[in-house]
C-alpha cells in the first residue's frame, strides 16, 4: 500500500490513442491471430501510425519560410526515415509481389503459416514453412536495401539540403539566395550545377540514355522452365525476340558517347559498364514460369501444389507478381464543351490587349548593372560634348568662340561626374584562422574612440611646461563653447542649458558610433561581413537619393536644395551679353 | 522511568511494543523505497507497455527539439545564446536561456543527471525489458497468448522477434538523435545566413530602385546639342 502511494508520482499511466479498447476487442475477437496488423508483436510502425508522420517528406518539414513552422516535427520525421520507413516500404513491396493483404503479410513475416494454410488447406506444412522462410528472406533483403538507402539519405541530406540550389526540399536555400542576389545585380546568373541533380539526358552527347524495357519483357517470362504448367508458353517466341532486341538497344545506349563539357560531372568506368552489360546478357533475371492467374486456374483444376515446386524448382504458391511499368499514355484532351470557333474559318485573328505603364527601360533590363551601364552611356552623351561654341558659321579664320556666353553657361551649369570606385571592405579570410583577441579589440576600441582622455598612455609630466598637461574635459569644452557662442545678454540658465544640450548630443553621438563599431569588432567574422555590406548599401542608397535630388533640382524646385534651377536659368539667359 | 514502566499493565506494554515495531518497519520501508526511487525512471514503469514507452520517449524528444528549433530560428544572428556555455556542466533546461547544439544534445541524451527522460534512461529501460518474455501490452492480446504458453513455439519466436526489435529500436533511436543534432546544427548555422542574405537582397532591391530614379533623371538630359554656337559674337 505504501509503496504504491510513494511510487504513484512516477507511474502515471498514459494511454496513447483513443481507440485502445476497440483494438483490444478486435484482436481478442479473432483469437490468437487477427487479420489486423496491430495484433502482431510490437513494431515501430504502430508507434508512428499514432504520431501521423508516415506520409511526411523532407520538404514538408523544412518547406516553410515561417520560423514558427520551419523544422517542427524534425525529430519524428528523421526517426521515421531511419527506423520505420524501411520496414513499412519493404512490407509493401513484398505484399505487392505476393498478392497478399498487408495483414496477411504481417502474419507471415512473424512466421505464422496459418494465412497460407487458409488459402491452400491441402498444402503440407513443410512447404508452407519453406514459403514463409522465402518471403521472410525477401522481406529482409528489401528492408536492408531500403534501410541502407534511408541511412545514407539521412546522413547526407541535412548537410546539403539548404545548399543544393533548390527549395523543393527546404524552405530556403543559400545557393538560391546567392542566385537571386546575382540576378538583381547582373540580371543573369551562371548556372550552379555543384550539388544539383545530374540530368544527363539534357545533353544528347553525354550521359546514359535510358531506354525503358518494352512489352517484350512480359513475353520473355514464358521462356523459362514452365513444364509443370503446360500450355502456357504461347507467344513466348515473339516476346523473347523483342526482349533481346531491347536488351541490345539498352546495352548500346548505356555506352557513353562523348565526355560532357561540364567539369562537375564524373563519368562511370566504361569498362565496368560494359562488364555489367555482358553479365546481364549472359545471366537474364530469373522469371516465374507462370503468371498468377494461370497458376490459380491450374490449382482450381485440382493439380497438386507440389507439382510446380518439383518441376519448376521454385515455390509457386503465392506467385510473385512482378510490378509492371504502365505504358505511357497521353493525357486525355480537355473537354471544353464548346467548339473552337476557329475550326471552321480559314484563319482567325486573336487580339490581346496588353496594358502596362510606359517605362524608359524594359523589364529585362531591370538590374543594377544594367541601370549603371545605361546611366553612364547617357551621361557620356550629355557631358561628352563641349558646350563651347567652337564652330564658325560664317567668319572664316576668326576664332569663333563666344567667351562671354561660354563663361556664363559654365558659371550657371556647373556639375561634373566622376566615377570613383569604392571597394566594400570585408573581413579578411585569415581572420577565420587566426581569430581575434578580445584584449586587442578592446584596446583598439578604446584607442580609436578614446572615451577616457585623461588616461592616455604616457601622459605628459607636470614638469614639462611645453606640453599640454591635461586635455580639457568634455564638460570644460562644452562650457567654453557655450560661453563663446552665447549672446551678450545670455543668462546663466541659458548657458547651462546649452552645456547640457551639447553633453547630451555628445552622448548620443557616442552611442551611435559604438553601435556602428560594434558589429565590426564582433568575434564572429560573418556578422561583420553582413553588417559591413548592409552598411555600404544603405550609404549608397542615401547617396542615390541625393544624386536624384541634385539632378532633379536642375530643372525643378526641390525642397532640400534651395536656389534657382540651373537649366531654367540657362534657357532664359541670352547667348551673348 | 523504570518504575513507570513497571507500573504499566502488561497489555499496554505489549501494545506499545508492537506499535514501536510497526513504526520501525514503516520507516525501514520508506528508506528502502526512497533508495529505489533514485534509480527508477519513467520508462521503468511496469504498467507501461513498450509501445507506450516508445511513444512517450519519442514524443518527449520531438517536443524538446521543436522547442529548441523555434527558439533558435527566432533569434538574431548575433545572439550569444547559440554558443555553448563556458562551463559544460551549466546547460540550462530552458532553450530561452541557451539553444546551442551542445545543450540540446545534453537534453536529448540526458547525461546531466537531471533529465530522466533522455536517451540514456530510455536505452536502459529497453535493455531491462529485453530479457522479459512480455510486458503488459493492452494493444496486443497476441502477446498475452504467448505469455500463457498456449503455443510454446510461438512464444519462443515472439521472444526472439521482441529481442531483435528492441535492439534495433535502441540503434534507431541513437541514429535518429545523431541525425537530428546534425540537422539542427546545420539549421542553426545556415538559417541566420539566409536571413542576412534576405536583408542584403532587400537592400539591393532598394538600391536598384534608387538607381532607377537616378536614371529617370539622367534620361531627360539632352544628348544632341543644336545651335550651341552663335553668329552674333562680337
Amino acid at each position: 500500500m505504501f509503496s504504491t502511494a510513494l511510487l504513484s508520482p512516477f507511474v502515471s499511466h498514459r494511454v496513447f490513442g483513443a481507440d485502445t479498447q476497440n483494438q483490444d476487442t478486435d484482436c481478442k475477437k479473432a483469437g490468437s491471430y487477427s487479420e489486423s496488423q496491430k495484433c502482431v508483436p510490437f513494431s515501430t510502425v504502430s508507434i508512428f501510425n499514432k504520431l501521423s508522420i508516415l506520409d511526411k517528406k523532407w520538404g514538408d518539414i523544412f518547406g516553410s519560410e515561417d520560423p514558427t513552422v520551419l523544422g517542427q516535427g524534425m525529430y519524428n520525421f528523421i526517426y521515421k526515415e531511419v527506423g520505420v520507413s524501411p520496414e513499412v516500404n519493404a512490407a509493401k513491396n513484398v505484399t505487392g509481389k505476393y498478392g497478399t493483404t498487408e495483414a496477411e503479410m504481417a502474419q507471415i513475416l512473424t512466421g505464422n503459416i496459418s494465412s497460407i494454410l487458409k488459402k491452400y488447406p491441402s498444402l503440407p506444412q513443410e512447404v508452407a514453412m519453406k514459403k514463409v522462410a522465402e518471403i521472410q528472406q525477401q522481406f529482409q533483403d528489401e528492408k536492408d536495401i531500403l534501410a541502407l538507402k534511408n541511412s545514407i539519405e539521412a546522413t547526407v541530406t541535412p548537410s546539403e539540403m539548404f545548399t543544393n540550389g533548390t527549395t523543393t526540399d527546404s524552405g530556403f536555400d543559400l545557393v538560391e539566395d546567392l542566385r537571386d542576389i546575382e540576378t538583381i545585380l547582373f540580371l543573369k546568373s551562371d548556372p550552379i550545377d555543384v550539388g544539383a541533380n545530374w540530368v544527363g539526358n539534357n545533353d544528347p552527347n553525354a550521359g546514359y540514355a535510358y531506354n525503358p524495357p518494352g512489352g517484350g519483357g512480359a513475353g520473355g517470362n514464358a521462356g523459362g522452365a514452365g513444364g509443370g504448367a503446360g500450355g502456357n508458353a504461347g507467344g513466348a517466341g515473339a516476346g523473347q525476340a523483342n526482349n533481346q532486341q531491347n536488351a541490345n538497344q539498352v546495352a548500346q545506349n548505356k555506352v557513353p558517347k562523348t565526355p560532357s563539357a561540364n567539369p562537375n560531372i564524373c563519368f562511370g568506368n566504361n569498362s565496368l559498364a560494359q562488364a555489367v552489360n555482358s553479365f546481364d546478357k549472359a545471366n537474364p533475371p530469373a522469371q516465374n514460369p507462370v503468371s498468377g492467374n494461370q497458376k490459380q486456374q491450374n490449382a482450381g483444376a485440382g493439380s497438386n501444389e507440389n507439382s510446380a515446386l518439383t518441376a519448376g524448382g521454385s515455390l509457386d504458391i503465392l506467385p510473385i507478381n512482378e510490378p509492371q511499368t504502365p505504358p505511357v499514355v497521353a493525357a486525355p484532351a480537355g473537354q471544353w464543351g464548346k467548339k473552337d470557333p476557329c475550326d471552321d474559318k480559314v484563319f482567325c485573328l486573336q487580339v490581346n490587349f496588353v496594358m502596362k505603364p510606359v517605362e524608359l527601360f524594359q523589364t529585362p533590363d531591370n538590374c543594377i548593372a544594367c541601370h549603371v551601364e545605361k546611366i553612364n552611356a547617357k551621361l557620356k552623351d550629355t557631358i561628352g560634348h563641349s558646350l563651347t561654341p567652337g564652330k564658325a558659321t560664317g567668319n572664316l579664320m576668326e576664332p569663333e568662340i563666344c567667351k562671354t556666353a561660354a563663361a556664363t553657361s559654365f558659371g550657371t551649369l556647373a556639375f561634373n561626374f566622376y566615377a570613383v570606385p569604392k571597394p566594400v571592405q570585408t573581413p579578411a579570410n585569415d581572420d577565420l584562422i587566426y581569430g581575434t583577441s578580445i584584449v586587442d579589440e578592446w584596446s583598439s576600441f578604446v584607442g580609436t574612440y578614446k572615451p577616457f582622455p585623461f588616461y592616455e598612455k604616457n601622459p605628459p609630466k607636470a614638469s614639462d611646461t611645453k606640453a599640454d598637461l591635461i586635455p580639457p574635459s568634455e564638460i570644460e569644452r562644452a562650457t567654453k563653447s557655450a560661453i563663446a557662442n552665447a549672446a551678450p545678454d545670455a543668462t546663466f540658465e541659458q548657458i547651462q542649458k546649452a552645456v547640457t544640450d551639447e553633453l547630451n548630443a555628445n552622448q548620443q553621438l557616442r552611442n551611435q558610433q559604438i553601435g556602428i563599431a560594434e558589429p565590426s569588432t564582433q568575434s564572429d567574422n560573418d556578422v561583420g561581413f553582413y553588417q559591413s555590406i548592409l552598411r555600404q548599401l544603405e550609404q549608397m542608397n542615401f547617396y542615390f537619393d541625393n544624386f536624384k535630388n541634385i539632378l532633379h533640382s536642375l530643372h525643378e524646385p526641390v525642397d532640400s536644395i534651395p536656389g534657382q534651377q540651373a537649366c531654367t536659368e540657362l534657357k532664359n539667359k541670352k547667348q551673348c551679353d | 522511568m523504570k518504575n513507570l514502566i513497571k507500573t504499566l499493565p502488561i497489555r499496554l506494554k505489549v501494545t506499545i511494543g508492537l506499535m514501536l515495531m510497526l513504526v520501525i518497519f514503516l520507516l525501514f520501508n520508506v528508506v528502502k523505497l526512497r533508495a529505489l526511487q533514485s534509480s527508477y525512471t519513467f520508462y521503468d514503469n511496469p504498467d507501461l507497455s513498450i509501445s507506450d514507452v516508445m511513444t512517450a520517449y519519442h514524443t518527449y524528444i520531438n517536443d524538446t527539439v521543436n522547442g529548441y528549433t523555434s527558439t533558435m530560428l527566432a533569434a538574431p544572428l548575433t545572439d550569444k545564446r547559440g554558443n555553448p556555455p563556458e562551463n559544460s556542466n551549466n546547460c540550462p533546461d530552458d532553450p530561452q536561456k541557451n539553444f546551442s547544439t551542445y545543450c540540446l544534445a545534453v537534453q536529448l541524451i540526458g547525461d546531466d543527471g537531471k533529465n530522466f527522460k533522455g536517451f540514456i534512461n530510455y536505452k536502459t529501460a529497453l535493455q531491462n525489458r529485453r530479457n522479459q518474455l512480455a510486458d503488459k501490452d493492452p494493444l496486443n492480446p497476441y502477446v498475452q497468448g504467448a505469455v500463457n504458453m498456449v503455443d510454446s513455439l510461438t512464444a519462443i519466436r515472439y521472444f526472439a522477434i521482441r529481442q531483435t526489435n528492441l535492439d534495433k529500436e535502441i540503434d534507431n533511436a541513437k541514429k535518429a538523435i545523431d541525425t537530428t543534432l546534425a540537422t539542427y546544427d546545420e539549421l542553426r548555422i545556415l538559417y541566420p545566413m539566409h536571413k542576412e542574405y534576405v536583408n542584403i537582397f532587400n537592400a539591393l532591391v532598394n538600391y536598384r530602385d534608387k538607381l532607377v530614379e537616378v536614371r529617370h533623371e539622367t534620361d531627360q538630359f539632352p544628348s544632341r546639342f543644336i545651335d550651341v554656337t552663335t553668329s552674333k559674337c562680337t
